[in-house]
């Protein structure tokens, strides 16, 4: 058998990349993390802040909020990472931290009645607005619409929407990080491409204009 | 396969859910049937806009010394992660100031409430065999008296 040599194994030309990816899998980073290793703990940060906030603001749709919640989600990762088991996807248990951590967020705005929801006039407002062909709607504007329109689902269906179309986990996954039993996420995420498609085909044109 | 469970199962399809036999004949439906493969193009185009969903959040290096100033406190050392073991974890509860010293309080109180009861005990103890010794004796000592 052929043996390989240090090039074979190295990525892109770069000699010891190969190793170095494979020292930093998840699984390596997280037994290093438990081990006592911040610098393996801030690289699960680099590798996961991006899509835990992009997640939680998609739930709580407030930036500042957001960044405070995914603050709060590593923190209480970087506290309980000894309970992470070994079968479970790093990032489907931050997801499962970060669900929790908006969750309650959500519940202590909604005694203080500071939550963004039918009410807000930002949202009402997407109703009113008048069809524009898909290669019309600039970025900025598009983005408003998503935003606009998962505000106006409700909790569960928003979850699992967000879970399902933004952050691409698997229904399995889905499942595990919400506790929702296969028959309830597959029927809530189908309400909820629903719902958005009543509220953004409309107005980006799809259907008519791709 | 037929529309109506071709069009039941579009969204796994979508999604990459289904199981291959299942995959298989719905993609062969949708090369069959236009009215089928124009509700594919859709979601797949409803997919093609989420995917374009930018929210513009930036993550700012003060988050990370943010994180790591309010993870501190819950170790020993800062910037150092707690050892995942059960004997770490037990070593550590005894190592945090406030928690050690009330628990050295409460330990001294507890030993002094010991040893007070096995004194006292230890004095009943050796009291009870002579008011034994006097309440057998009083029988006696009563018909005497009274005779």
């Amino acid at each position: 058998m052929k043996r390989l040599t240090v090039d074979e194994l190295s990525l892109e030309g770069q000699p010891g990349a190969f190793a170095a990816t494979l020292m930093n899998s998840s699984a390596d980073l997280v037994a290093r993390a438990c081990r006592g290793d911040q610098e393996a703990f801030r690289l699960i940060f680099e590798r996961y802040s991006r899509p835990v906030i992009s997640f939680i603001y998609d739930l709580v749709g407030n930036r500042e909020l957001a960044e405070e919640l995914t603050q709060e989600t590593f923190v209480r990762a970087f506290r309980s990472l000894g309970t992470l088991r070994a079968e479970t996807k790093l990032s489907t248990w931050l997801f499962g931290i970060a669900k929790n951590v908006a969750r309650e967020a959500q519940r202590s705005r909604a005694r203080h009645n500071d939550h963004v929801g039918l009410e807000d006039q930002s949202v009402l407002d997407l109703r009113d607005s008048e069809p524009v062909p898909v290669d019309r709607v600039l970025g900025k504007e598009l983005n408003e619409l998503i935003r606009r329109s998962l505000a106006l689902l409700d909790d569960d269906k928003r979850l699992v929407f967000t879970l399902k179309v933004f952050q691409q986990c698997s229904y399995e996954e889905i499942a595990e990080i919400t506790g929702f039993s296969m028959g309830k996420l597959k029927t809530d995420l189908h309400r909820a491409r629903e719902e958005m498609r009543r509220r953004i085909r409309p107005y980006v044109g799809v259907g008519n204009e791709v | 396969m037929k529309c109506e469970a071709c069009l039941s199962l579009l969204e796994e399809y979508v999604d990459r859910e289904l199981a291959g036999r299942e995959a298989e004949q719905v993609g062969t439906h949708l090369m069959a049937c236009a009215t089928c493969a124009a509700e594919h193009e859709l979601l797949s185009a409803e997919q093609e806009i989420y995917s374009r969903y930018d929210r513009a959040l930036a993550i700012s290096p003060a988050m990370w010394s943010a994180i790591v100033e309010r993870a501190a406190p819950a170790n020993e050392v800062a910037g150092t992660i707690p050892r995942a073991g059960l004997s770490a974890r037990f070593v550590s509860f005894f190592r945090m100031p406030p928690l050690g010293l009330s628990f050295a309080g409460a330990l001294v109180v507890l030993l002094l409430a010991m040893a007070i009861g096995v004194a006292y005990l230890k004095t009943r103890q050796a009291a009870a065999p002579t008011d034994a010794v006097a309440k057998k004796e009083e029988p006696r000592i009563g018909p005497a008296a009274g005779g």
